[in-house]
């Protein structure tokens, strides 16, 4: 780092140091955990096995021709459809419901948002385990259904996709939510009247002004639910049971159970390259949308 | 006589305990410049968002070129708003800007091209239609925002204190504008403002506001001249409110006395013998003289001189009261002078003094 001395002051640093300097910590942040890590399992990724898991650094492109099986592949193409289906769900509740928030008077609307958040201070795996006892043969719900008389046998609401659907939606909404409403907050409801001014039905304001005037939150929103809920293990591990696998599971299984870490490696590769080329599509046409508007 | 424009019937709006709007009975003509003149807070806002719909009042009827209009929303209304803020549309062009309205109205893409030209050219903005409106000053914001409500060819244009964010020359400069595009297309203007000197400069006629009462509806020179209460005088231009006492009436003649000497004045009302009432006396109309003159007259002092370029406003004490008069620079005495005031008989209007609410309509 260069510091520069000044006449007046010794102790003065140069502007290009102390932007340095305020990015140390955050850079050393990102390097010991983000890109360190990331480095070791792309080395992984192309290394040979050893008879007992062992790791042989040896290059081989066998774990990544291995992921081309037909089963893994399926497991992907799952894992894809269940959170871009996630992201749907939580798009079409959140929308809503932030419009409804934005639209209470400013006093009650930190209460909703806490009611939103507190969930968040208990531990992820109790709350699923929570739905566990919810849902399961004998839990909650169908003990109550079946008291009341609406039903004789129990129905089966757990280890099938829908509850790993519901799972994923119900840990993920908070973050839906959020940007949509921080955005929705922002919006100047001045221009809403400007529309219905000229002539804008409810409808056509919304499409024309609200809802491209909130697409950074929209965007913001997905990413946060697509992205953490492709790589998922905890949900569909608890209330999936063994047929709704997803590319986490597969993961986390061949880090932990099977002792293949070259596989695990190349599998979390695949994945990180996956959602590295589906954002970089979706900016390039967000771009080129919004060029073709002018 | 043309046909009425916008009438407004018995129309009252209420915000819990504050009356924004007081039983307004109004007409506006087509083609005419209305103003609704007021300071802040006096309903005039309110009154228009009620016109243009996006507010619906309490009782009342609201009719715009003779069709009821009391509850449709606002874009089933032919009028259009220029907004205090503009409310321009971030996201999108000059262009789309203007182009939004006729877009909603589903007209053929040939028709909204040609108009937007049309409109972008009428106000000036050519080189700026690719422009987004964060990227333009604020007297260009305010021409689009102009623009795309007049290409919409609404039958009234509302604008809400469209040139309260603009700095003084460019205000006098778009008032000017504003006035000749009215005057040109003749659309009916229906405008709101604080500023005084821009309704009277502006409108055709003026609808004075004061606690969401409409308190008198003139042309701008019968408010300046003929202003029905304290009020209205003392707001619409600068004016000396004398506290006198009813002598007694001849006619519109009207004799009273302040601080003793006998004075007269004008009013078309009836005042009863030895009530109070104050004598508004336009500063320019304060007579001065340096010698006592052959008639009643009030001795005052200089106390302050105040030069404002083409005038000079001095302010006199006489007694308690103080009087503020105008003259030439050539003319103004000097502070602490002595010298005495009267006023020409037709200067001075007689006003109730009672409050501006309860003697209107």
């Amino acid at each position: 780092m260069s510091v520069m001395r000044d006449r007046q002051n010794p102790f003065t640093i140069s502007t290009t140091a102390q932007a340095l300097l305020t990015l140390l910590p955050g850079g050393i942040w990102m390097l010991a955990l983000l890109v360190a890590p990331l480095g070791l399992i792309l080395v992984y990724s192309f290394a040979q096995r050893g008879a007992y898991g062992s790791i042989i650094y040896a290059f081989t492109l066998e774990n990544y021709l291995y992921f081309m099986d037909p089963l893994y592949l399926k497991i992907l193409g799952r894992s894809f459809k269940l959170s871009i289906v996630t992201t749907i769900i939580c798009l079409l509740i959140s929308y809503p419901f932030a419009l409804w928030l934005v639209k209470r008077c400013p006093r009650s609307r930190p209460i909703f948002l806490l009611l939103i958040v507190i969930p968040f201070w208990t531990n992820f795996l109790i709350r699923t385990y929570a739905w566990i006892i919810l849902l399961r043969t004998e839990g909650i719900i169908n003990n109550a259904l079946i008291k009341l008389g609406l039903i004789s046998q129990p129905l089966s609401l757990l280890y099938n996709q829908e509850a790993v659907l519901l799972g994923l939606v119900y840990g993920f909404l908070p973050f839906m939510i959020l940007p949509i409403y921080a955005s929705l907050e922002k919006l100047d409801w001045r221009l809403i009247e400007a529309a219905y001014d000229l002539g804008s039905k409810p409808w056509q304001a919304f499409v024309k002004v609200i809802l491209p005037l909130t697409m950074p939150g929209i965007t913001a929103g997905c990413l946060l639910v697509l992205v953490p809920s492709l790589g998922m293990f905890i949900i569909p591990d608890l209330m999936g049971g063994a047929k709704t696998a997803l590319i986490g599971n597969l993961i986390q299984n061949q880090f932990m159970a099977a002792r293949n870490w070259q596989f695990g490696s190349a599998a979390s590769i695949i994945l990180t390259v996956l959602v590295f080329f589906g954002l970089a599509i979706y900016w390039r046409v967000a771009k080129w949308a919004k060029q073709e508007v002018l | 006589m043309l046909a009425m424009m916008v009438e407004l019937i018995n129309v009252c709006k209420k915000y819990g305990q504050t009356v924004a709007a007081h039983n307004l009975f109004l007409q506006v003509a087509e083609g005419e410049f209305f103003t609704f003149l007021g300071p802040s807070g006096c309903g005039k806002t309110t009154t228009l968002r009620l016109i243009a719909g996006f507010i619906k009042p309490d009782s009342g009827s609201i009719k715009i070129d003779g069709q009821v209009v009391t509850g449709l929303p606002p874009y089933l209304r032919d009028v259009n708003t220029v907004f205090q803020s503009y409310a321009l549309f971030p996201h999108l062009t000059i262009q789309q800007n203007i182009a939004f309205g006729l877009e909603m109205r589903r007209l053929p893409s040939h028709d909204i091209k040609v108009r937007v030209n049309q409109a972008i050219e009428m106000m000036g903005l050519e080189g700026l239609e690719q422009r987004k409106p964060g990227e333009l000053s604020g007297g260009q914001q305010q021409r689009v925002a102009v623009a795309r409500a007049l290409v919409c060819r609404p039958r009234v244009l509302l604008l809400d204190e469209p040139l309260g964010a603009l700095d003084v020359k460019l205000k006098r400069q778009i008032q000017i504008e504003l006035k000749g595009l009215q005057r040109r297309l003749g659309t009916t203007f229906i405008y709101v403002t604080h500023d005084q000197e821009e309704a009277l400069s502006m409108s055709d006629r003026i609808g004075v506001m004061n606690d969401g009462v409409l308190v008198q509806v003139a042309t701008p020179m019968e408010i300046y001249d003929m202003p029905m209460n304290s009020f209205v005088a003392d707001f619409v231009g600068e004016t000396n409110l004398f506290p006198a006492t009813v002598l007694g009436q001849q006619g519109n003649l009207i004799e009273l006395t302040f601080l003793g000497k006998r004075f007269s004045g004008i009013s078309q009302r009836v005042f009863q013998m030895g009530q109070p009432i104050y004598v508004s006396v336009r500063p320019e109309h304060i007579r001065l003289n340096n010698t006592s003159p052959d008639r009643e007259s009030l001795l005052g002092r200089v106390q302050d001189i105040i030069f404002s370029g083409s005038q000079v406003k001095m302010v006199i004490s006489v007694g308690d009261f103080k009087a503020v008069a105008i003259a030439k620079p050539e003319e103004a005495l000097p502070q602490g002078a002595e010298v005495f005031l009267f006023w020409e008989t037709r200067h001075g209007i007689v006003l109730a003094r009672e409050g501006s609410g309860s003697q209107c309509l």
